[in-house]
């Protein structure tokens, strides 16, 4: 088993310095590192890498499909013509950003050779954007569909790279913990700020209009969701213990 | 002649690459298969499958060998103009609507996001580490010539060289990385595929050259938008670098944009006639000229064979387009 020399912080400062573009984040508000979905791969890929070059290379070219996937839902959905040059830039520099970083996860794995990794993660880059097509598309869904996808969407990427680690006994923890880890950030969002785009999302395909409603119907997915993940991680294997450690730091 | 009879005796293998990128577009959710077809059948040259097939000619040119290297060059291709028509708010494509305009911004993210992971899942069925290194190094140069270009727009204080780096990025690399790994895919050895990775990209920088002065000499008919809009859109061309060392037209120049949201159709007529004058417009075809030379002198010492005369007659026809 090998073992990073970085620990979380310097992995993200590595990737920060990997994706850095001046001109892109003078225009951009860059999506930021989930750390949790950083520890999750980092303990994920602990087994597979051959050397310490190759396993931050694997952690840093994973992230960057994340980052790559979160910049391009930047792009505004709305079609009209941007009111000012700046607005356009911004939209502008996100296509191009959410590009750049696609072909930085490319790079870095084509360099330490590990092409079976890129194959997996452009697997599931086509995925989720099957999923984020059905999602666009659900009409008056019921919230068990509409959260079943948001899932997908969410978990995809690091259930792939979990198969890819011989872990695919973890994946509904996995999906179901970074389900839970989504509901939770985007309720403080909508607590805290007034606003979630994920809410108008929400509301628009359950035709919720009331935010307490909306809460409350959120509050119960959380329940759910943390009672579902409670049960999974009482039969999670013996070797996946540090990813049940994770899970369990983050539910107390 | 047109450019498609030079290479009409590859058709069978085009055929064969039209077939697979057909199928390796069948998404599961029905707009997003519509749109990746729709794209597809809209067409294009397909000209970095054709380089990948000619350059694969000069070693083992089983098609099904180079097949996934052309098909996944294409879709990088593809997947890269969905998603630039959501930069420049495009509603019209070959003359057809654009997937932006038909579906919306966010479809078209999508759509390009799932096009070039295709792209990717095919390619890594090579198992040829240096194609990889290639292509996505090509990738990500490609990605930051594009921010670049947005950066340096409606910036006159550039120089040739910010062109030139910006058009081998934009354009160049792509071609140059389409005849390079034909050639790795058909086992062609290393200083040969070299050779051709250098026609690609001088083919590449002279075509981009033609393509921008056409932007000034074509009509709007030819063209599809009106002429000067590279301009008007403010990309600095190498037409409008070498007119600006003429003072007069660099200061009408600086005149008419300085507020380039109220440049006028009037002012832009004069613009252009101005830029004419200045012998810009044959100083550029002078130096397309030279790296369609360039061009042809890296396929010199190359085998002789058919192939190697149709790159021959491809850079021959790219250097005599005026319109």
């Amino acid at each position: 088993m090998l073992t990073s020399s970085l620990d979380t912080d310097q992995l993200r400062k590595l990737i920060e310095k990997k994706m850095h573009n001046s001109y892109i984040e003078k225009y951009v508000h860059i999506p930021q590192i989930d750390d949790n979905k950083l520890k999750l791969v980092t303990l994920l890929l602990k087994e597979t890498a051959k050397s310490v070059p190759e396993y931050n290379s694997n952690i840093v070219s994973a992230m960057l499909v994340q980052l790559a996937l979160d910049t391009h839902d930047l792009v505004p959905s709305t079609n009209t013509r941007e009111k000012t040059a700046s607005d356009m830039k911004t939209k502008q520099l996100s296509v191009l950003a959410g590009d750049y970083y696609s072909g930085l996860y490319y790079l870095l794995l084509a360099e330490t050779e590990d092409i079976e990794m890129v194959h997996i993660l452009a697997g599931a880059i086509k995925e989720i954007n099957e999923y984020k097509m059905q999602l666009y598309y659900l009409e008056k869904g019921s919230p068990s569909e509409f959260l079943k996808l948001v899932k997908n969407i969410e978990s995809l990427l690091f259930v792939r790279v979990a198969a890819y680690a011989d872990a695919a006994v973890i994946s509904e923890v996995v999906a179901e913990w970074l389900l839970l880890n989504k509901l939770k950030k985007e309720r403080t969002h909508l607590t805290g700020k007034g606003v979630s785009a994920f809410f108008s999302v929400w509301s628009e395909k359950l035709s919720i209009e009331d935010a307490d409603d909306f809460l409350h119907i959120m509050d119960n997915s959380i329940d759910k969701t943390i009672k579902s993940l409670t049960t999974l991680l009482d039969n999670i294997p013996q070797e996946h213990n540090t990813v049940r450690k994770l899970i369990e730091e983050t539910l107390e | 002649m047109k450019l498609t009879k030079t290479y009409g005796y590859l058709k069978k293998e085009l055929d064969i690459i039209e077939h697979a990128l057909n199928n390796a577009i069948q998404a599961d959710h029905d707009v997003l298969r519509q749109a990746s077809t729709q794209l597809l059948r809209a067409g294009g040259k397909r000209i970095r499958p054709v380089f990948v097939l000619l350059s694969g000619q000069f070693g083992n040119s089983d098609v099904n060998r180079i097949k996934t290297v052309a098909v996944s060059l294409e879709l990088i291709h593809m997947a890269s103009l969905v998603h630039d028509d959501v930069i420049d708010n495009a509603e019209l494509r070959r003359g057809k609507p654009t997937i932006k305009k038909l579906y919306g911004n966010r479809v078209a993210m999508y759509t390009g996001d799932y096009i070039l992971a295709r792209a990717l899942e095919n390619i890594t069925t090579i198992d040829k580490p240096s194609a990889h290194r290639v292509l996505s190094r090509t990738m990500v140069q490609v990605a930051k010539g594009e921010i670049e270009q947005i950066r340096d727009k409606y910036n006159w204080n550039q120089n040739l060289r910010n062109y030139l780096r910006r058009i081998k990025r934009k354009t160049a690399l792509l071609i140059a990385t389409s005849c390079k790994l034909g050639a790795i895919a058909a086992d062609v050895p290393n200083d040969e595929a070299e050779k051709l990775f250098k026609y690609g990209y001088y083919i590449g920088m002279s075509y981009q050259i033609i393509d921008d002065i056409l932007d000034f000499t074509s009509s709007e008919t030819v063209l599809g938008k009106p002429a000067g809009n590279d301009l008007l859109q403010g990309n600095v061309t190498l037409p409008v670098l070498i007119a600006m060392q003429d003072e007069s037209f660099r200061k009408l120049l600086e005149e008419t944009f300085k507020d380039p949201e109220k440049v006028s159709e009037s002012e832009m007529a004069q613009l252009l006639g101005e830029l004419k004058k200045t012998g810009a417009i044959a100083e550029s075809y002078r130096i397309s000229d030279l790296y369609l030379e360039k061009a042809l002198n890296s396929l010199n010492s190359l085998p002789n064979q058919k192939a190697k005369q149709t790159l021959q007659t491809i850079a021959k026809y790219i250097g005599k387009r005026r319109s």
